[in-house]
Formats: structure tokens, C-alpha cells, sequence
């Protein structure tokens, strides 16, 4: 196992590599702190980026906006309308996926607004 | 020719018919439906398949009450310690069999065990040599209620282990 894999795991992530060859690093069911953004943040070779049912502590998304990913998704848990604003950041995201969210539509429009290059399903 | 039509709803239950213990279950969120497949609407953009068990295969995640532990199949006490997040899942048929096991994202769900059938409860277990550390009904697919968490209470009791003083994981 690479060492870059290894401590992402210390953190409760995965690394999946889908049929496009995109790699998505995946979390679930756990607490993201600042100090995981921070790690994401430092150069792991991302594609993509999935929160399945977690815990968003206070983090600042926008710490990666020198990051490659494309598609930020987060499924269930606490994602919320700050957590949206944040994303606004990350110039390279081309989609965001929400599903089950505390994301308001009118955060959605807001969002769009500023970021209209963004696929927001 | 003629044509023989069967009402189903009147056809009486056979003798070894029997109805299930439980009968308030949940259904799964419809965004996943297909989700075997890899063509759910709730794994857009990935195109996830998630693995569904086929009964034969569903025997290995059942998990029994061995001396008040949680313990699977070849009777070893159930342990997250080593799972990636430090949990396992585990849901509840409408019979009250309990099948446990750890989350893939994207490859293995709650939905994996019955394979997106209805569920009488489902959530998540901290467990250590095959005790309970703390639970939850935390599941996406399911969204259990806290009326079907209670049913997986009930029925562990029943089977001898008593989480009244376990402390049960707050969902959003």
C-alpha cells in the first residue's frame, strides 16, 4: 500500500478507482475535521472527492482550491449551506453532487450564481 | 381455451406460510433503486454498482447471541476495530434475523444484505470482541425510524444482550 494511502486512512478515507480511471477518494461515516481538509489539501492525487453520511466538523473547503478535483459529492449527513459557499473556491470543480443535504435551494441559486460553470445535481 | 385467472389476495396461505415478526419496516430510498446495476440516480456521477447478496451468499453476514456477544457465522465475536471507520453495519429482516458487515462506499451498503428489500431496522454498530460499544440508525438507504431502532433493541434483548445501557449514536 502506498504511503499517501496509508495516511489517508489514518483519517477514514479510501481511494477507488472508477471505470474512467478517476480516482475518488471516499469517506464514510466519520468525522471530517479541518485537520482532513489540510491533508486533502497538501497534494493527494485526486480526481474526485465522496462524503457518505459524515460528520463535516468546522472545516474551510476553500483550502482546496488548488487542488484538481472535478467532482465534489457528499451524500446524507450535515453538508450545509456554508459548506456550499465554500466550494465556490475550488476553481477546478466541474459538478457537484448533493443527495440528501442540508443545502437550501435558495443556497443552490446563490451558489450558481457565482459559480455558473459548475454542474450542480 | 380458457382463461383461468387467479386472485392472489384470496388465496389462502399455505401451512407453512407465516407472517413476519415485524411488520413495520422501511422501504429504501427510490434514488438508489437500480443502484446493482450502477444506473442509480443517487451514485450520479460515479455510476456506482453495489454489490447485492444472493440468499446463498446472505447466510455468511448473519450474525447470532453467543453467550450475550454479537457473533458471526463461524462464532467469532463481531469486531469494528478494524473496519475503516470503525464501524460495522448491520440490518434486521422482518423476521428479526441480524446480518452484519462492514461498509465498502460505493460497492457495499445496507442495501447489499437483502438487497434493497425492506428492512425492519438498519444502522451502525461500535463493537469489540462481539460487545456493543454504542449503536445508531444511521443509514442513508434507509433512513430508519427511531420506532424501527427500537425493534433492533427489542430483538437483541430477546436474543440476550440488553443495550439499555449502550450508548445509542445521534443520526442526523
Amino acid at each position: 500500500m502506498r504511503t499517501e494511502e496509508k495516511s489517508l486512512e489514518n483519517f477514514g478515507g479510501l481511494i477507488k478507482i472508477l471505470k474512467n480511471g478517476n480516482r475518488v477518494v471516499t469517506f464514510s461515516s466519520c468525522k471530517i475535521t479541518q485537520e482532513t481538509i489540510e491533508f486533502l489539501a497538501k497534494g493527494i492525487n485526486i480526481d474526485n472527492l465522496l462524503f457518505h453520511y459524515c460528520d463535516l466538523q468546522e472545516i474551510n473547503f476553500a483550502l482546496l482550491n488548488k487542488s484538481n478535483i472535478t467532482v465534489l459529492s457528499s451524500m446524507h449527513g450535515n453538508f450545509n449551506n456554508g459548506h456550499l459557499k465554500q466550494l465556490e473556491a475550488i476553481s477546478s470543480l466541474k459538478t457537484i453532487k448533493l443527495h440528501d443535504t442540508k443545502v437550501s435551494k435558495g443556497a443552490m441559486q446563490r451558489f450558481l450564481l457565482e459559480r455558473p460553470d459548475i454542474k450542480l445535481i | 381455451m380458457v382463461e383461468t385467472k387467479v386472485n392472489l389476495e384470496e388465496k389462502p396461505l399455505s401451512k407453512n406460510s407465516k407472517l413476519p415478526k415485524y411488520s413495520n419496516v422501511k422501504s429504501m430510498d427510490p434514488e438508489y433503486l437500480a443502484e446493482e446495476l450502477g444506473m442509480a440516480k443517487a451514485w450520479e456521477p460515479f455510476g456506482a454498482e453495489v454489490e447485492y447478496l444472493t440468499p446463498k451468499d446472505l447466510v455468511k453476514f448473519e450474525v447470532k447471541v453467543v453467550n450475550n456477544k454479537l457473533v458471526d457465522v463461524e462464532g467469532i465475536p463481531i469486531d469494528s476495530g478494524n473496519t475503516n471507520n470503525g464501524k460495522v453495519m448491520f440490518v434486521m429482516d422482518p423476521d428479526g434475523n441480524i446480518y452484519s458487515g462492514e461498509q465498502r462506499v460505493m460497492e457495499f451498503h445496507h442495501s447489499s444484505f437483502l438487497a434493497g428489500k425492506d428492512v425492519a431496522s438498519a444502522g451502525e454498530l461500535m463493537i469489540f470482541d462481539g460487545e456493543i460499544l454504542s449503536h445508531s440508525r444511521r443509514s442513508g438507504h434507509y433512513k430508519p425510524t427511531q420506532e424501527q431502532h427500537q425493534q433492533f433493541i427489542s430483538q437483541l434483548k430477546t436474543n440476550g444482550i440488553d443495550l439499555s445501557n449502550i450508548p445509542e449514536e445521534t443520526v442526523d
